[in-house]
């Protein structure tokens, strides 16, 4: 496991250095996500447009990846966004990781602009650089499938036209399954990089087999006996839609409403599904194989190109699902965008002088139509491309509507307003709106005793969770969980605290680690690495000009109570949020403007300008 | 009917419908045999297309004509009655690939002249402690059970050819390689219990049937 290497792809000078990953950075960050923004922040100058030569793009595995730890598929790409101008990363499942690990490879660190169509192909040890003119063009399966034909059983990581067009939303398929968010595809295109394609070879040792598996075979069984993960071994991610929708909150209509359809619950999934499917190394295969012959839809797809959008059949959400897909498009990002010119249109406040057609609610042709339009940057295409850019476009007038948060469209379908703990949770995650780096989500089972909580979050975390008290607590502590299990490549889905109050933690991390790498880490050492993850994460944030003023949400979230359901009534008080703001800056031990103390700050410095023993040599900032 | 010797005995059964296609099968596999994970240096692979709905369990289905054993040049191929599987001596193997070449299904993987095949880990397979969905289950099977896993195996054997795709062409240039490498000690690989006793070997790690426990 130690033998996987960094590779540092010059695609301008068609360059590649191979060296292993220093030591010194397992043990702060171990791999995958903390390891990537390492990098990019070593490597990528300041203020760099998103979309240029000079962004970094870097591929990275998470430690365990590969091996038969539960649920250990997970990969980053992570780059400066063009999205969010800020820490952009997106994580996928599938089975690329594995096959790039088995390659040899843990992180490929990408920068310059190839000059014509190029892919990576990665084998042996070995990085070539490829000419990819006969893929160029095509989407994101047919291209797999090309490349399966042309070099064998291969995996790879594509981006689709959307990509290559710089669609800001594009995303890094494998397989049918997605690296989603931040517009990584779009970096790609933006190198004229259509794919990395691995094949395996080279095994991953395990230093103690048998205790290894032993390890795995009782966490698998613990894991096992939770309902939560029953429940998504059969419904996929479906479920959270009907118990959000049941409260009120699901995002409806622009999150102007927080109620919809039983049209789009997990039953009306269930029947579009022939089976459900796994990731690497997964036994609790969550994804749906439709009948319409694509994978999904997720509850966040369900929720935002589905509700979010007035969508009323399940089939016309099932082939939206498959279409962006197919296309490399953030469902996430294509909902929220869609949704917002849906309103905008509705008011009047933009009109078919841009949108070119009459916008209407839930309109299965012509949102498919606006994919494609997107997918091309054909006329409104070319301006929703611009994801929340697109302001420049719609006015001034359209910030008020847009649901994202440092420029990124907000990826849970959950409403916030209600669950004040998830509110404070999207306005500090690192890349934008985004739930997967710290949702407390134990704090929507309300039955749950808090002496239970309190075991998991710390004491100080309160019962109620439309209370403003008490929750920066369960946030704080969900960061770090969550850049963990990211660093080692485990799914969220077993991830302690994540669903469930229970699965895989700290505890379960330290005996993996040992066995399969002899690596003695206890949780205390792996919650550092979590705080080392978020605090490079917030500065790199702070160098591109992120301030505490951009830890915020969206005005709506602010102004307009919820209308309907149990959940009507609430929204999020500002001043009551900023104190929810404060308390979390000081747990995460920065000031109370949202910048790192300065001893950290220098500690991150020191490390980022550190020359590595092993490799002998000062590695340059790229010119 | 093709099951004389194995009526009575347990055996590795396969349901491509149910396989998730999640490979943990294959890594358990290598990992517990040979102590490194991998999904192609393992007993059972999965045939896995991305984009197609395509996966499914490959592995030795224990059939009657057992070529690999009778062309094995030096008998490192031998039967095991007990278990109803073919099982490798290691000692023995020159590494030549000819029961590569020679097996109907595939189910033996090679490289640098080191083979893999199921030997079913003594009777306690460690693949079916990994299955989410049995998908593979280790059962006392009937006559129509294994007549289903012919069929099933033979119906599936195109697109398995297609996956592994190993050609004459290909072993001669393993061949060409060298004599046979060790990859590991031989302290990794699994013995069966009685052959561990014999050497003073410690035992087996126990392992989950495939009832779900």
């Amino acid at each position: 496991m130690h033998k996987r290497k960094v590779a540092f792809v010059d695609l301008a000078k068609e360059k590649v250095k191979v060296e292993p990953v220093p030591k010194e950075l397992r043990r702060r960050f171990l791999g995958g996500r903390g390891i990537n923004v390492y990098y990019l922040h070593r490597f990528l100058k300041e203020g760099t447009d998103p979309l240029s030569p000079d962004n970094v793009l870097v591929f990275g595995n998470g430690y365990l990846v590969g091996t038969s730890a539960p649920e250990s598929s997970r990969w980053v790409v992570t780059a400066k966004s063009p999205e969010s101008c800020l820490v952009g990363d997106g994580n996928g499942g599938g089975f690329f990781g594995q096959e790039m690990r088995l390659a040899g490879f843990d992180h490929l660190v990408i920068t310059g602009r190839a000059e014509g169509p190029t892919y990576l192909y990665l084998e042996d040890g070995r990085v070539e650089l490829r000419d990819a003119t006969p893929y160029w063009g095509m989407d994101t399966l047919d291209v797999q499938d090309a490349f399966r034909m042309d070099l064998g059983n291969v995996e790879a990581a594509v981006c689709g036209v959307s990509g290559e067009r710089l669609v800001r939303f594009a995303c890094v398929r494998n397989g049918m399954k997605t690296s989603a968010r931040t517009g990584g595809g779009a970096v790609m295109g933006s190198k004229n990089l259509k794919a990395v394609v691995a094949r395996g070879s080279i095994d991953i040792a395990i230093d103690h087999p048998l205790e290894f598996l032993q390890a795995c075979n009782e966490i698998k069984d613990y894991v096992h006996r939770s309902k939560v993960v029953k429940t998504l071994g059969r419904f996929g991610t479906a479920f959270l839609y009907d118990a959000s929708n049941r409260i009120g909150a699901i995002r409806t209509k622009n999150s102007q409403l927080n109620q919809w359809l039983d049209t789009l619950d997990s039953h009306h999934i269930e029947e579009q599904a022939l089976k459900m499917v796994s990731c690497a190394s997964c036994f609790v295969h969550c994804r749906h194989r439709n009948v319409w012959g694509g994978e999904g839809p997720e509850y966040s797809t369900t929720g935002i190109l589905g509700a979010n959008c007035g969508v009323e059949k399940t089939e016309d959400l099932v082939k939206l699902n498959n279409l962006c897909n197919r296309l490399g498009l953030d469902t996430s990002s294509a909902g929220t965008i869609l949704a917002w010119a849906m309103e905008l249109y509705e008011r009047g406040i933009i009109d078919a002088s841009v949108t070119e057609e009459p916008l209407g609610w839930g309109d299965y042709e012509q949102m498919e139509r606006l994919l494609y339009k997107i997918n091309f940057r054909e006329g409104f295409g070319d301006v929703l491309a611009e994801s929340t850019h697109a302001w420049k476009r719609f006015g001034e007038a359209s910030k008020d509507y847009l649901i994202a948060i440092k420029g990124l469209p907000q990826s849970d379908p959950h409403d916030c307003r209600y669950i004040k703990g998830f509110a404070l949770g999207i306005a500090v995650a690192s890349r934008g709106a985004d739930h997967l780096r710290n949702r407390p989500t134990l704090e929507i089972f309300t039955t749950l005793p808090l002496e239970v909580k309190e075991g998991i979050y710390g004491a100080g975390v309160t019962a109620d969770p439309t209370g403003y008290v008490g929750k920066a607590m369960p946030v704080a502590w969900s960061d770090d969980m969550y850049a963990v299990i990211d660093n080692v490549g485990i799914c969220k889905f077993v991830c302690h605290g994540f669903n469930s109050p229970h699965l895989v933690g700290y505890e379960e991390v330290q005996r993996l680690l040992k066995t399969a790498a002899s690596l003695d880490m206890t949780p205390a050492d792996l919650r550092q690495i979590g705080r080392n993850t978020i605090d490079m994460e917030r500065m790199f944030n702070l160098r591109e000009g992120m301030t505490r003023a951009d830890d915020t949400l969206p005005k709506r979230y602010f102004d307009e109570p919820l209308p309907a359901g149990l959940a009507k009534g609430h929204r999020i008080e500002r001043d009551a949020f900023e104190k929810m703001l404060d308390e979390y800056y000081i747990l995460r031990g920065w000031n109370l403007d949202g910048t790192l103390k300065e001893e950290r700050r220098r500690e991150l410095e020191d490390l980022l300008a550190r020359t590595f023993p092993a490799e002998g040599e000062r590695l340059e900032v790229a010119a | 009917m093709r099951s004389g010797d194995l009526v009575g005995l347990k055996q590795l059964l396969f349901y491509p419908d149910k396989c998730t296609g999640c490979k943990l099968c294959s890594v358990a596999c290598s990992t517990y045999h040979l102590g490194f994970a991998s999904t192609e240096k393992t007993a059972i692979r999965i045939v896995r297309e991305p984009t197609q709905g395509i996966e499914y369990p490959n592995y030795c289905i224990q059939c009657e004509e057992k070529p690999c054993m009778t062309f094995c040049p030096t008998d490192a191929l031998v039967w095991d009655p007990k278990l109803g599987i073919v099982e490798l001596v290691d000692d023995l193997c020159i590494g030549c690939g000819v029961c590569v070449i020679k097996c109907p299904y595939e189910a033996i993987a090679f490289w640098d002249r080191n083979i893999i095949k199921c030997n079913l880990c003594g009777g306690a397979p460690q693949c079916v402690s990994f299955c989410p969905e049995e998908a593979i289950v280790y059962k006392e099977a009937t006559e129509e059970d294994i007549r289903e896993r012919y069929e099933t195996a033979e119906s599936l054997l195109p697109l398995t050819q297609a996956h592994f795709g190993f050609g004459v062409g290909e072993l001669k240039d393993a061949l060409k390689k060298g004599p046979k490498r060790r990859t590991e000690p031989i302290e990794r690989r699994q013995l069966r219990p009685s052959t561990a006793k014999a050497l003073g070997r410690p035992k087996a790690l126990p392992v989950h049937d495939g009832d779900g426990g």
